[in-house]
């Protein structure tokens, strides 16, 4: 079974998406051959199209996909259509391939993800690809920063356990309906991440030799 | 009141409906600046617009600093562009992407969950409106939902009133111009 994993991030390598389908890979095991794609190009190929199965990470900017996602999506739906109005045995529609969704973001709330995941189904609707679901991650920057930490220490459970549950979508055959989305969150108190991500800001910016007053500085006036 | 009205790309309709604005801004007494969002490079998501130029976007050579300060000193702002697959358009969203340094790193509660802090005291109302044929079909309708949850949710970001009903632009002025009445009321 090819399994296309295709990260969203413009951060490619760096990214907490690429943390999040490096598990997924690592869960899913050898039973796949993986092609990687990195979004951020803003072009799919014709390659692409060559997959049984896609698994999308991204993460939300300004509540939605990146640009460079989105154009990359347009020209998939593109390269899709034409398949399949040529009749060939590559297009989605014709092999039934199934996408699953991982989406992160950097407030609290996994939830914050259900305008982006909604936008990748549908896509998947007029690109003629089997929506099989997303996962709505919040917490995200908490992805790289707790890299190394076992993945059932309980800070990190909620978000392994949806891992767990994304991987097992791509072995799974499709249900009848569309499964709903799921949304989580690290495991720290909703005060705990906030007092946890504004220190986080404030000791990034120090470190760059920027303090309190030059971060929240107003460079267009004070409207 | 200053209105900005940003679109994704130089089309007729697109005209058509800065014409339409420009002649609801006249009959209210407010100015009109307008801008194309298209060529502007996309965000790079390194966050130097919080920790190393607070407030600017790092990445040199558009039209950013111009687009990003009406959309600042705006009172109104008003995207328009095709609504592909529900989202904004590439264009838009390159300009939206890059708005991130209209807001503070710091994380507080607004409307029941977490937000960024703005990092100007006055933040404009913002409206999206949808350009360009509908597809027509099935897919259409929820497309159209997406959008407006979309709208609404870019409007929780900029600690804005929420935007009330989807609407797409189909070369009729009065309706638009009807639309902005009820949205500005609400």
């Amino acid at each position: 079974m090819k399994l296309l994993l295709v990260n969203g991030s413009p951060r490619r390598a760096s990214a907490n998406s690429r943390i999040l389908l490096d598990g997924l890979e690592e869960r899913l095991g050898g039973a796949f051959e993986y092609r990687k794609v990195e979004a951020a190009s803003g072009v799919a190929s014709a390659e692409d199209l060559d997959a049984d199965f896609i698994v999308l990470a991204f993460p939300l900017y300004i509540d939605c996909l990146h640009s460079r996602l989105l154009s990359w999506l347009l020209s998939y739906e593109s390269l899709a259509r034409a398949a399949a109005a040529s009749g060939g045995d590559s297009a989605p529609a014709r092999r039934r391939v199934g996408l699953v969704a991982v989406a992160n973001n950097g407030f609290y709330e996994g939830a914050q993800n259900e305008s982006a995941l909604a936008i990748v189904a549908n896509f998947c609707a007029r690109a003629g690809i089997v929506w099989r679901g997303g996962f709505g991650i919040g917490t995200g920057e908490m992805i790289g920063e707790l890299k190394a930490v076992p993945a059932g220490a309980s800070i990190k459970r909620p978000v392994s356990a949806a891992l767990d549950r994304a991987a097992a979508r791509v072995s799974e055959a499709a249900p009848a309906r569309s499964p709903a989305n799921e949304y989580s969150s690290h495991g720290l108190p909703w005060r705990a991440f906030e007092l946890t991500a504004n220190l986080h800001w404030l000791r990034e910016a120090g470190a760059k030799g920027v303090g309190w007053r030059a971060m929240v500085a107003r460079p267009f006036g004070a409207p | 009141m200053r209105i900005f009205y940003l679109y994704d790309q130089e089309a007729p309709d697109r005209d058509a409906a800065r014409d339409a604005i420009v002649a609801w801004a006249e009959r209210g007494g407010h100015e009109l600046e307008s801008a194309s969002a298209e060529g502007l490079a996309p965000c790079l998501g390194c966050f130097g617009c919080w920790l190393r130029t607070p407030g600017r976007c790092v990445i040199p050579g558009d039209r950013w600093e111009a687009v990003f300060g009406s959309f600042v000193r705006a009172n109104l702002v008003v995207m328009a562009g095709e609504i592909p697959y529900g989202s904004f358009s590439p264009a838009i969203k390159s300009a939206l992407d890059r708005w991130l340094p209209a807001l503070l790193p710091f994380f507080r509660r607004f409307r029941g969950e977490m937000h960024h802090v703005p990092r100007y005291r006055r933040v404009p109302r913002i409206l999206s409106l949808a350009l360009g044929p509908s597809s027509g079909d099935g897919l259409a309708e929820a497309e159209e939902a997406t959008h407006l949850e979309l709208a609404r949710a870019l409007c929780d970001d900029a600690a804005c009133p929420r935007q009330r009903r989807f609407f797409r632009f189909r070369g009729d002025g009065a309706a638009l111009a009807a639309w902005l009445d009820e949205e500005a009321a609400s």
